[in-house]
Formats: C-alpha cells, sequence, structure tokens
C-alpha cells in the first residue's frame, strides 16, 4: 500500500534528539588522541560556524534498523556547510540528507581488521566520504584514502610521511606518536593547550613590556619633576622657557 | 531524548512513498528516457544487483516530507549493490541509505538552471554522485562530471564527443541526436527494439 507525503510526514517520529549508541573507546591513548584531534580543529577554526564535528558519535542512516544497522559511529567525522551546534548523535534524515566529508578510524587491536576492511567498504560504497584515514595510536599504522569517482585511492604520503587532506586544508601527520594537524605551510597546528600556554606567554611578554614602560615613564616623570624644582630653585619659570 | 530501540519501534514504513517528480515534457524526452533505461537493462541482463531509476523522486531528509525542499525527482539514476526489484521511488533511509552512483538528467528549457545548478550541487555535495551528465533532446547539449574528492571535475570527452562512465564500463555518445551506450571497443549498445527488428529482418 502507497502513502503519501502528508501521511509520512505526520507517522515519521522525531528523531533530532536520539542517542548516540558507541562503546566506550579502547584506552586512555585512544582517548586522549581522539580529544585532541576534537579539540585543536574546532579551536584552529573558532570563528567558523559552518562545521561539525562528530567524535565517538553513532550516524543513523537506516530506518528500520536504528538498533541493528551494522555499522557504529566513526571515532571521528567532519561534516561541513551545516549548522555548529551540539547534536547527541548525526542522523542522516533529519540532517538534509548529509554524510560526513571526512573520517578517521583510530585502529586498535580489536577494530583494526573491521576498520580496514568492512568500514572502508561502507564509507566507499554507502556512505560515500570524500576522504578516510586510519591511524594506531599503538602501533603508527597511518593510512589515507580520497573518493575517485566511486573508489578509495590511496592518499600518496610527502617523504615526510605527511597525507594531505583536501577537506581540512591541512596536513595531517604523526608528530612525537600523536596524529596533529599541519599548515600548508608545514607549520605544526597548535593543540588547545599549547595555545594557552602560547596566549600566556604572549600575554606574559607583554605585561613585562608594559612594565618596562611605565617604569620608564615614571623616571622621566622623576626627572622632570626634579628639573622643574631646580630651575624654580634658580629663580626661574619653567613654564616661561 | 530517545534510545534508539523507542524510536524504531515507531519509524512508519515509508518505503512505500510515492513519487513527486512531475511526468516528463514531451514524447522527444519520454524516448530518450526509456532508450537509456531499457538499453542499461539489456546490456546487464545477467545482472541482479542495480536499481535504475527513471523519472523518479529520490526521498533523502525529512524537509521533503514538508514540501520544504525545491527537489523533486532525477530523472535517470543508477545504484549498484542493492536488490534489483521495482520501486516506487528511492526513500535513501529504507535502503541502507544508498545514494545514486550515476545521474543522467534530460536537460529541457525550463530545468536548464536548476540541472546546471542546484542538482549539480546537490549530486555533489550531498548524494555524492560518482558520475553526473546532462544531456538536452533538443539542443543536444551534453557535459559530464566525475567526483574526485567532494569536487566535481569535468569528464572531457573523446575527439568524437564520446563521454567514458566508469559506473556504467560504457561510453555515452551523442548518436542520430540521441543519447547512446557504446562500449568499450566503439560498438553502439542496441536498444531491446533494435535488436526485435533486427531478429525479424533475419526471419523475414
Amino acid at each position: 500500500m502507497s502513502i503519501t507525503l502528508q501521511q509520512a510526514k505526520i507517522l515519521l517520529p522525531d528523531t533530532t534528539k536520539l542517542y548516540s549508541d558507541e562503546p566506550e573507546m579502547e584506552s586512555s591513548l585512544h582517548y586522549t588522541q581522539l580529544m585532541m584531534l576534537v579539540a585543536t580543529l574546532e579551536w584552529w577554526w573558532r570563528d567558523r560556524e559552518d562545521f561539525f564535528i562528530g567524535a565517538n558519535l553513532t550516524i543513523y542512516f537506516n530506518h528500520q534498523r536504528l538498533k541493528t544497522q551494522d555499522s557504529r559511529g566513526p571515532d571521528f567525522f567532519l561534516v561541513k556547510e551545516t549548522e555548529k551546534r551540539p547534536r547527541t548523535s548525526w542522523v542522516v534524515w533529519e540532517e538534509k540528507g548529509r554524510y560526513p566529508n571526512l573520517i578517521i578510524e583510530l585502529l586498535s587491536d580489536s577494530t583494526a581488521r573491521v576498520d580496514r576492511v568492512l568500514k572502508k567498504q561502507l564509507y566507499q560504497n554507502r556512505l560515500h566520504t570524500p576522504e578516510y584515514f586510519w591511524f594506531s595510536p599503538d602501533t603508527l599504522e597511518f593510512k589515507g584514502f580520497r573518493l575517485e569517482q566511486k573508489e578509495y585511492v590511496p592518499i600518496k604520503p610527502l617523504e615526510n610521511g605527511w597525507l594531505w587532506s583536501q577537506e581540512l586544508g591541512l596536513y595531517l601527520a604523526i608528530v612525537e606518536r600523536k596524529l596533529r594537524y599541519i599548515t600548508q605551510d608545514g607549520l605544526l597546528v597548535p593543540t588547545l593547550e599549547e595555545s594557552v600556554l602560547q596566549e600566556q606567554r604572549k600575554v606574559e611578554v607583554e605585561r613585562q613590556k608594559a612594565e618596562s614602560e611605565r617604569q620608564r615613564a615614571n623616571e622621566a616623570e622623576t626627572r622632570n619633576r626634579f628639573l622643574e624644582q631646580r630651575l624654580k630653585e634658580l629663580g626661574m619659570d619653567p613654564n616661561s622657557l | 531524548m530517545s534510545t534508539a530501540e523507542e524510536i524504531e519501534k515507531l519509524m512508519p514504513d515509508t518505503s512505500q512513498l510515492l513519487s513527486i517528480q512531475p511526468e516528463m515534457e514531451s514524447p522527444l524526452y519520454y524516448t530518450q528516457l526509456n532508450m537509456l533505461v531499457t538499453g542499461l537493462e539489456w546490456w546487464w541482463r545477467n545482472r541482479q544487483d542495480f536499481f535504475i531509476g527513471a523519472n523518479l523522486t529520490i526521498y533523502y531528509c525529512r524537509q521533503q516530507l514538508e514540501g520544504k525542499e525545491d527537489y523533486l525527482g532525477t530523472d535517470f539514476f543508477v545504484i549498484e549493490g542493492v536488490e534489483n526489484r521495482p520501486r516506487n521511488c528511492w526513500v535513501a533511509w529504507e535502503e541502507d541509505a544508498s545514494y545514486p552512483d550515476l545521474v543522467i538528467e534530460l536537460m529541457s528549457n525550463s530545468t536548464a538552471d536548476v540541472d546546471r545548478g542546484f542538482k549539480k550541487e546537490l549530486y555533489r555535495n550531498t548524494f555524492r554522485v560518482a558520475e553526473y551528465f546532462w544531456f538536452s533532446p533538443d539542443t543536444l547539449e551534453f557535459n559530464g562530471f566525475y567526483l574526485s574528492g567532494s569536487q566535481y571535475i569535468p569528464r572531457e570527452p573523446l575527439e568524437n564527443g564520446w563521454r567514458w562512465s566508469k559506473v556504467l564500463g560504457l561510453y555515452l555518445a551523442v548518436v542520430d541526436g540521441k543519447l547512446r551506450y557504446v562500449s568499450h571497443d566503439g560498438e553502439l549498445v542496441p536498444t531491446p527494439e533494435e535488436l526485435a527488428t533486427l531478429a525479424q529482418k533475419k526471419i523475414t
């Protein structure tokens, strides 16, 4: 039996507040890495309002099998050209049909095979995700793929191992055993902590500069007063000079 | 807030939604569409893992149910890796969220701007259709794009104007004012009508 748009509209429940349904991260190593990727990019793009980052969040794309759809959410996903606001999950039909632009999976012993084979197929064939990366915080295995027509083609690393991400406009690279962002000019994008430290250092330098300015001004003022006093003592009016 | 389990029980079966795509504008269009559909169905007659949508609506978001989206339907699309059975429309969230692998829009004066603008953007950025072609049965304008990451790159034609489709494994070519399939070896893929005519000639 067919149904009309009107009927479907009435029947379709509100799924904008669906809970995510993801297992915990495998280890603190994975958790730290994930949070670093999220916080660093959020900070780097702090003036932008048109993206969403999902961290360990479910993507719901099958109506009838919300509970049993055959895929868990990605560890990290980025959707561009969307509204920046908090979400409890990503429900595709509530988001104008949009899927992620980029996915990063953090490999662990228990997920590596699924991430390398099944998820790669899912992201390539169903979600048509333009870029897919994986990184193991344990073994430092690191790979990236870009969708060319309908197939994933490995992204060729630079000699130093960096992989370019068109979607981010940044390189992804392993720096001190962590997956980090690097600008097109080769500068490390600071983590939130590093930014805070940098800012603090800047503030300290500014403070010291201001302090020495003040001291110099004080000294000049004292000297002027002294000179004025001397002139008066010599019977001269400082204002008439 | 709701759990997936609770919501799942409330989900209506929307697989039987009807297409809202308007009828084709003229016999010229209808004939062309028919050729594309029957030609490919014949070419892939031994395959069961694809669906061809002809003049069908693709449902992909709630806003469509509320009549708030500009999109009505797609002239011709192919999805691989799915069950080959008849459908009234394509409801992405009922089909494991599959979107088309290839789209051909049959362009007319009234749809040209939409086909070149809004739809190209929808196919690139939302559906991420691997290959998008348009063809005007009136003016014979023919163009094509393929996806690289999230960008559409123009599919440059051969000197004779043919454009390769990786999804189909065939060339698309304008032959006698019609958009036709041509095999890798340069053979015109016959329509079932042409085959039938040929067979009849042999008998008589």
